[in-house]
């Protein structure tokens, strides 16, 4: 009797020390996340503006890039991003908030509580207003600016740095000078689909850069499946974070990989990328099946949108599926950890 | 130090830098502010950086990289040189630099007038969208590179690859090119076109009647 009520005690002690083992419903345990399991260090992704306290939080870290790579009509982006708003996550494009102001019967959507990452093409001329109202900027690497091919889409992709971007020093400055527009106040990143990941983080990091989206897969058609891997995704991280900590600045990597559940992206998140990108997954959890070959994940939704009553409730039930099961990779790892 | 006097401000480069001119600027909320004056300026980048709604800015000195971006709603004068993407992404209004100007002048410029009366580097007009500019002397390669929109009159000579990948707008020019991109092609000069170059010329305070100029547009653009 003794022995089995110490052994309680010792649980009751173990479980005061680690609350979030404790039987509870697995949703209320959602904060495993943002507390994190030992020593309270959270799993939330802080992005800084260099030198300054000003910034912003992903929490948890998640970020979407369908609104802006994924050809989403206007009307879908919001009905998407209001669905996603519960959760907080991050999303990358121009300002919607601008083109709601337009229309008489404007009113305040979840959305618009959202951080907005900015993102300004190589080839795009300096939009101050929607740069003013955003979270972070993210200046987009990829692609061949000024390219005379129109619509091509792998070209959007291919990794490359124009003529006046070549050199170290020109880059720097096209930073500082998104650092003077925006007021110092943001974190000002770049969008890479790395080729040499070591050698390319660590210019970027020279060039001044907050934090860095790395693209490990593209996805041209409606499938998850159907992706085009740039790089190995571990290879990518264990470099990338490598080339941060040589160069021993406070540059914040994010990914954008063909992840399409849970474990996944908590692996991606141990090996040290502070935010992820959800797109793989919402991608491999949309409600239609593929129709043709052509078709892409936009141009069904939109389609989607416009014949459903509440099109997008299924990211809502996707997100609250990956948190659980990332919730529970969370408390595993803490009880593998546990001493 | 700043000098604040009603809607009038008086910035010393040596005291205060770009980013807290422009705070200052921004602490206006909204007000037109008549006339701004900068002094010491040595080359220091991203000196009127977001500067807007600004009626009259007259820099005495030279001006670094990434000078007037997103320059909008206003008329600047610059006595000296500029450097690299002067006027990048331009919106609006009027930029006048009495100097040359280096690589990629008035690039991605959306609206207004550049007008430079020396020479200009590299690249300049790169991938323009919709503003004028005006070099009164030379300009280096690649000159309207990737240019969408726009108008770029040139009043001396042009280096190798004028118009590379141009897609739309205009280029002028009066003087010859090292070499022609086979983007562009030339074309007749017709009379809404010499109006054009001498209402630019006129608003940059240059002289000229506009007739000895040649236009090259796009190989794709209806004549």
């Amino acid at each position: 009797m003794n022995s089995k009520s110490n052994r309680d005690s010792q649980s009751d002690e173990f479980q005061m020390q680690h609350p979030l083992l404790r039987s509870e419903p697995l949703l209320s345990r959602i904060d495993a996340l943002s507390r994190g399991l030992n020593g309270g260090t959270g799993i939330a992704c802080q992005l800084f503006a260099k030198n300054t306290s000003n910034g912003i939080t992903l929490n948890p870290p998640f970020f979407t890039r369908l609104t802006v790579d994924a050809g989403l009509s206007v009307q879908a982006k919001r009905q998407l991003l209001n669905e996603l708003a519960p959760f907080g996550v991050a999303w990358v494009g121009d300002s919607l908030g601008t083109l709601d102001r337009k229309q008489e019967h404007s009113t305040e959507e979840p959305f618009q509580l959202l951080p907005r990452i900015a993102s300004l093409q190589l080839d795009e001329h300096f939009d101050v207003v929607s740069l003013d109202q955003a979270a972070a900027i993210e200046l987009q690497l990829c692609g061949v600016p000024f390219q005379t091919i129109a619509n091509s889409r792998r070209a959007r992709w291919t990794p490359g740095l124009p003529v006046e971007i070549a050199d170290f020093e020109q880059l720097e400055k096209r930073v500082g000078v998104l650092r003077v527009l925006s007021g110092g106040k943001c974190p000002i990143g770049a969008l890479v689909s790395p080729a040499a990941v070591y050698e390319d983080v660590r210019f970027l990091i020279d060039s001044g850069f907050d934090f860095l989206t790395l693209i490990v897969d593209v996805q041209f058609g409606m499938a998850s499946t159907k992706s085009l891997r740039l790089a190995s995704l571990e290879t990518t991280i264990e470099q990338s974070v490598k080339a941060v900590e040589d160069s021993g600045a406070k540059t914040k990597i994010l990914v954008s990989a063909n992840m399409v559940d849970g474990l996944q992206m908590f692996r991606c998140l141990q090996m040290g990328a502070s935010a992820i990108s959800i797109d793989a997954f919402l991608a491999h959890s949309k409600p239609v099946g593929i129709a043709t070959a052509k078709e892409t994940f936009g141009s069904v939704l939109n389609a989607y949108t416009a014949t459903v009553s509440s099109p997008m409730a299924w990211a809502k039930s996707a997100l609250t599926q990956l948190k659980e099961e990332l919730n529970d990779c969370a408390v595993y790892a803490g009880k593998l950890m546990r001493p | 130090m700043e000098n604040l006097s009603e809607l009038t401000h008086s910035f010393d480069l040596e005291t205060i830098s770009p980013l807290e001119m422009l705070e200052v600027l921004r602490r206006s909320n909204g007000v037109t502010i008549s006339s701004v004056n900068i002094t010491n300026a040595r080359g220091q980048d991203y000196i009127g950086c977001g500067f807007r709604d600004v009626s009259e800015v007259v820099v005495q000195g030279s001006v670094g990289d990434f000078g007037f971006s997103s320059f909008g709603d206003g008329e600047c004068k610059i006595s000296g040189n500029v450097g690299d993407f002067f006027g990048h992404s331009a919106a609006s209004g009027v930029l006048v630099v009495r100097g040359n100007a280096m690589r990629s002048l008035g690039a991605l410029g959306v609206g207004g007038l550049i007008a430079v009366y020396g020479d200009a580097g590299d690249r300049a007009a790169v991938g323009l969208q919709g503003a004028d500019i005006v070099v009164r002397g030379s300009v280096g390669s690649s000159a309207g590179l990737g240019m969408q929109s726009g108008t770029l009159i040139i009043g001396g000579f042009a280096g190798r690859d004028l118009g590379k990948g141009l897609r739309g707008g205009t280029i002028y020019i009066r003087g010859e090119a090292q070499s022609i991109s086979p983007d562009i092609e030339e074309q007749r000069l017709r009379e809404p076109d010499r109006l054009k170059i001498g209402m630019l010329l006129l608003k940059s305070n240059i002289k000229s009647t506009g007739k000895e100029f040649r236009a090259f547009r796009s190989t794709h653009t209806e004549a």
